[in-house]
């Protein structure tokens, strides 16, 4: 297309080869525990990109993304264990049903702006927590969460090893980088942008502000159902501590760290949030307090992330 | 019939009276001047007809539709509807939407766009994008076109890229297509505005202090471009400020003080107008 914008982003086709190939090569010589960070690595870079949608694209702050997350790891978790649905095929019912609490949720709040809309979703985000806490309906299991969830096996495959579930994870991430690279150069995109840069004109240009922030939270919430279904593929426990506030936290500064709207970006940021604190996790508690103090560091030396988007950097280095 | 027609129009904001009870009309091919003292309502007055404010009284009708009216407010609890919003099907939401009043972008859908009296381009974006958003209205694709890329979509990608470089091209940006909005001199921006509006393909454009911050030259050309957009069949409604455009391309004018229509017909008669002199001018002097 003749936008000159996005091919001025593009990567190169070598370097996207390039970059497949070591995703593939990298676990090889690694032992099980490296290979299940890796695993890790994808689960979030799958949440930062599926939240990277409504933050990043729309513009919109969404501080409860742990609870969708949540929601398609219990539901896949219960469609399991209640109606013995083997976990592959509980997958799109995992997204419909993260994406039908994502319409829900975000249907009578959408005229809400920034930090309004931030308090909801935070409240959001403590509901389906607390819902999930006291066993709600009697089918969640309270805070011991659910257990005894059968092994995914795909196409006669058992799913055993934490390299087996790395490269599902992989495959996942990819067919999401290709589906949200696609996103952003299209009509819906470019409405999200119009929506961020400014609402006011969006919608006097006839753009359903309505719609393409709608679209966004479904997108986000139900892809973000899917990375839930996916961790429950590997780890047959699931608990409310899924739907903590801290992840969604976690999963707000991979997309804010890496720079907000940059798909590079949510990678760089993926790293920084989860593979680097657990490579260090010989450090113990000074972890956390180093990550902290590395996170205001960085707020002060480069607000716009690590790796952003040429355009939010713009956004946000113009109003200084 | 008239295009455009304000019927007793009034918006309050808490005790502040913006517009109080103006009616007047806009037929078809026409060019209409706005004019009156700062504070005097105009920029309200084009909110409420592009459904940013909803008006506190009176209606707004524009080719047959009402596009603006009293908002349900308080009723709609008392009256349980508010939670038809939720319900896709259509029968439903016609129900729901026969007693909400229309967004922005349905109005814009109607055939109204319009420019910002403070230039509200998409900064960060390049001209052609800025012009995409105008077409953006007249093409469907969404989340599976996108995705998949499917014949439908790309043809429409081209359609929308082609619409908006026809009217670069009108307002003379061509050379700018691919720089970033803000990075254009103002009164291109101004003109990119114009085109933006343009590319929604309006019955009616609405055209908020179009020469504001211009330079002689570039005013002259700004009334000419109005006039052959103009001639190209779009309705013109505009505020300005500048009394030479205003006498020189409006055909008729309504004047504005403090909320209320003060006067109304051809420039020379405005002109003339005691009561327009003293609202210009203050109260004189004895």
């Amino acid at each position: 297309m003749g936008n000159l914008m996005a091919r001025l982003r593009r990567i190169p086709l070598a370097w996207q080869v390039g970059l497949l190939a070591l995703a593939i090569l990298l676990p090889l010589p690694l032992n099980d525990y490296y290979r299940a960070v890796l695993w890790r690595t994808g689960i979030y870079a799958i949440l930062g990109l599926s939240l990277n949608i409504i933050v990043g694209y729309a513009g919109l702050f969404q501080l409860g993304h742990a609870a969708f997350y949540a929601l398609g790891a219990y539901t896949s978790a219960l469609l399991n264990l209640h109606f013995h649905i083997p976990l592959v095929l509980t997958w799109p019912i995992s997204i419909l049903v993260a994406a039908f609490f994502g319409y829900l949720i975000s249907r009578p709040i959408l005229h809400l702006r920034g930090d309004y809309l931030c308090i909801v979703t935070i409240a959001f985000g403590e509901v389906v927590r607390l819902a999930l806490v006291n066993n709600i309906f009697g089918i969640t299991g309270g805070a011991n969460g659910l257990s005894g969830i059968d092994q995914t096996v795909l196409f006669g495959l058992t799913l055993r090893t934490p390299l087996h579930h790395y490269y599902l994870v992989l495959f996942f991430l990819v067919l999401t980088l290709f589906a949200v690279r696609r996103l952003e150069n299209s009509r819906l995109g470019r409405a999200w942008m119009y929506v961020r840069e400014d609402e006011t004109a969006a919608e006097a240009m006839g753009i359903d502000t309505t719609w393409a922030k709608l679209l966004a939270f479904v997108l986000g919430s139900g892809w973000a159902g899917l990375a839930g279904a996916l961790y429950v593929a590997r780890i047959p426990v699931v608990s409310p501590d899924l739907a903590r506030f801290i992840e969604s936290v976690v999963m707000f500064c991979i997309v804010v760290l890496g720079g907000t709207g940059s798909i590079p970006g949510v990678f760089v940021g993926t790293l920084g949030m989860i593979t680097l604190p657990e490579i260090f996790r010989f450090l113990k508690t000074w972890r956390d307090a180093w990550m902290g103090v590395a996170m205001v560091a960085m707020m002060i030396a480069r607000p716009e992330g690590l790796w952003p988007s040429r355009r939010i950097r713009m956004e946000i280095r113009e109003e200084e | 019939m008239a295009l455009l027609e304000i019927r007793n129009l009034t918006k309050q904001f808490g005790g502040l009276t913006a517009v109080d009870h103006v009616t007047f009309s806009l037929d078809q091919g026409e060019i209409l001047g706005l004019i009156g003292p700062n504070g005097a309502g105009k920029t309200t007055i084009f909110n409420l007809i592009t459904g940013i404010y909803a008006p506190t009284e009176g209606e707004i009708f524009f080719n047959g539709h009402r596009i603006a009216h009293p908002p349900l407010g308080a009723r709609k609890f008392v009256t349980p509807v508010w939670w038809l919003q939720w319900v896709p099907a259509r029968s439903v939401r016609e129900r729901w939407d026969g007693l909400r009043t229309l967004r922005p972008h349905e109005i814009t859908e109607l055939g109204i766009a319009r420019t910002f009296q403070t230039i509200r381009l998409f900064k960060n974006m390049t001209v052609l994008e800025n012009v995409m958003a105008g077409v953006h209205h007249r093409t469907r694709a969404g989340v599976w076109g996108a995705i998949f890329r499917s014949p439908a979509q790309q043809k429409e990608e081209a359609f929308i890229v082609r619409e908006a470089e026809q009217y670069i091209r009108f307002m003379g940006l061509s050379d700018y297509r691919d720089e970033l909005a803000k990075n254009l001199p103002y009164g291109h921006q101004r003109r990119l505005e114009i085109a933006r509006a343009l590319a929604a393909r309006p019955r009616l454009l609405i055209l908020d202090e179009p020469a504001a911050g211009l330079n002689e030259q570039e005013t002259l050309e700004l009334m000419d471009l109005i006039r052959q957009i103009r001639d190209s069949g779009i309705t013109i409604l505009l505020i300005e400020h500048d009394m030479k455009v205003v006498m020189g391309i409006c055909e008729r004018i309504v004047v504005l003080d403090y909320g209320k229509k003060i006067a109304e017909g051809p420039p020379e008669e405005v002109q003339r107008n005691p009561r327009v002199i003293q609202a210009y001018l203050g109260e004189e002097e004895v």
